[in-house]
Order: structure tokens, then sequence, then C-alpha cells
């Protein structure tokens, strides 16, 4: 069944939902903070010499001549991505867009008597869940999917 | 007004506006057919104490044996006598309703929640993992 089909009966609540979050300055903020981020060329550098660092790391591993200097490029290399104001400035933006959707979460959760973005993160895993997890009203399970390490 | 405190002011404006249409958006999805069914077809579930007695300890033996399956130490006669146990559950009616009932909730939520990631720019389902958790 499409997506549209399941949402049809909540069509204009959530349409004016979406709206509304979309206005929300956490969100806008959010959404300049990603766009300085694609297009800042620092950023960019810093991400390859992440990128190289952790490959030499892994290759190290692989050939168990790892050492302590590549380790040490990496550390450096990770500390220069995340300090960068504009990855800094993103992870704020992130963070406040992330307690924004945890309170609506809330709201919602409390409204229907189960944890919403509890089920949505079940469904999604895919894995066999506790089978009849959902008897006493808590579909159970939930795991994060893979954190994105830069924001695309 | 200061600018600070009006901007201040605009952001809670914002915020609690946000709150009040997930409010109205939550009591929608609560009157829409798929969540009714659910709750139904878990009402009916639970109505059943000797049913939902088995899925309990079912439950409970599944719990138990997660931990041992995961290191490849769980007792395999365990493990086929727990199957055999869900192939019959899932033979109820009962049962298998509530399972139908819980995709079709699954699947309704989940486009829901797609429109909201599309929204914020972040995915829901991850953002929405409590403080501590693994990942956040």
């Amino acid at each position: 069944m499409e997506a549209e089909e399941y949402i049809s009966g909540v069509q204009a609540d959530l349409r004016e939902f979406v709206s509304a979050l979309k206005a929300a300055p956490a969100v806008r903020n959010l959404e300049v903070a990603a766009r300085r981020l694609r297009e800042d060329p620092e950023v960019h550098q810093l991400q390859e010499t992440l990128d190289r660092a952790d490959e030499a790391c892994r290759q190290g591993l692989r050939d168990e001549m790892l050492c302590e200097r590549q380790i040490e490029a990496l550390r450096e290399a990770q500390l220069a991505y995340q300090q960068h104001p504009a990855m800094r400035d993103w992870f704020q933006a992130e963070m406040e867009v992330r307690l924004l959707l945890r309170s609506m979460n809330a709201a919602i959760s409390d409204v229907l008597g189960l944890d919403f973005g509890e089920t949505v993160r079940s469904a999604r895993e895919g894995r066999q869940r506790q089978r009849g997890g959902a008897v006493e009203g808590h579909p159970e399970g939930g795991v994060d999917e893979e954190r994105r390490r830069h924001h695309q | 007004m200061p600018e600070a405190v009006e901007m201040i002011v605009d952001v809670m404006d914002a915020e609690v506006l946000v709150l009040a249409r997930a409010r109205t958006l939550a009591r929608a999805i609560g009157e829409s057919v798929r969540f009714r069914a659910f709750e139904a077809a878990r009402k009916t579930l639970v109505a059943d104490a000797e049913l939902t007695r088995r899925l309990h300890r079912y439950q409970s033996r599944e719990r138990e044996l997660a931990p041992l399956r995961a290191h490849g130490g769980a007792d395999p006669r365990e493990e086929g006598a727990l199957e055999v146990e869900w192939h019959s559950l899932s033979e109820i009616p009962v049962v298998r309703a509530f399972l139908q009932a819980q995709e079709e909730l699954e699947a309704f939520f989940e486009s829901v929640a797609q429109a909201i990631t599309e929204a914020a720019g972040l995915d829901y389902a991850s953002a929405c993992v409590p403080a501590g958790g693994c990942c956040s």
C-alpha cells in the first residue's frame, strides 16, 4: 500500500502540522546550518582529511601494523572536523531540532497512549522483535539507524 | 519590547504552535480506522486471559533465550520448542488479527513519521532516542 493511502485520513492535520514545523525557528536554523556545511570548502577539506586518516587506520588494522602516529592523526582530524565553526553550528542546530522532535513525540504519544517514535523505530528495525510484543500496549523494540557522520 | 525578548517570544510561540498541531494530528491518528482497528484487536487479545498468559510465557522464554542466542549458546531443543509454540500461537485467529492490525498501524505510523522527517530535516525516529541512548 502506498504511503498516501495510509495517511489519507489524517492528511489535512498532517499538512498543517508539517507547515508549522517547517516554520519553527529551530528547523529553519538547521536548514541554514546544513546548507552552510554543504557549501563550506574548509569543511569538505577537513572531511577528506578525516576520511584519509580513518582509512589509514583501517588499513593499519587489516595489516596488523596500526601505529600510534596513525591513531593520533585520526584523533586530530576528528577534532578539527568537529570543532570547525560550521560543524559546531550544525551540531547546535541539530540538537535544538532533536529536542523539539522529542517534545513533539511526547505530545503525540500522550494522546495515543503509546510511544509513537518507539513504534516507528521498532517497525523500521526490521529485526524479529519479540513476537506479540505490543500486547501490553507498547510495541517493543527500537534501535537507532546508523547515525550519519556528516549531514548530507 | 527589546528585540532579543521579541525573538524569544517568537521562538516560544512557534514551538507552542508546533506542539498544539502535533496534538491535533495525534487526535486524528487516534480516530483513524487503523488505530481503532489496532486498539480493538489488542483489546480482544488482552481480554483472553489464558491466551495473554501464554503469550507472556512465550515472551519471557524468548527474552531468556535472546542473550544465549547472541552467543550461540541457545539449546536447539529449547529453540525448536519455542518456534513450535510461536507457530501455534500465530495460528490463533485473535493473535493473527492482532499481528495484522499491528503491522498496518506500523506502516501508517511510518508514513506519518516520514512526512515529519522531510519537514524537520532530521530523522524523526532516530531523533526521539532518549538522551543517554547509544547514539544520542
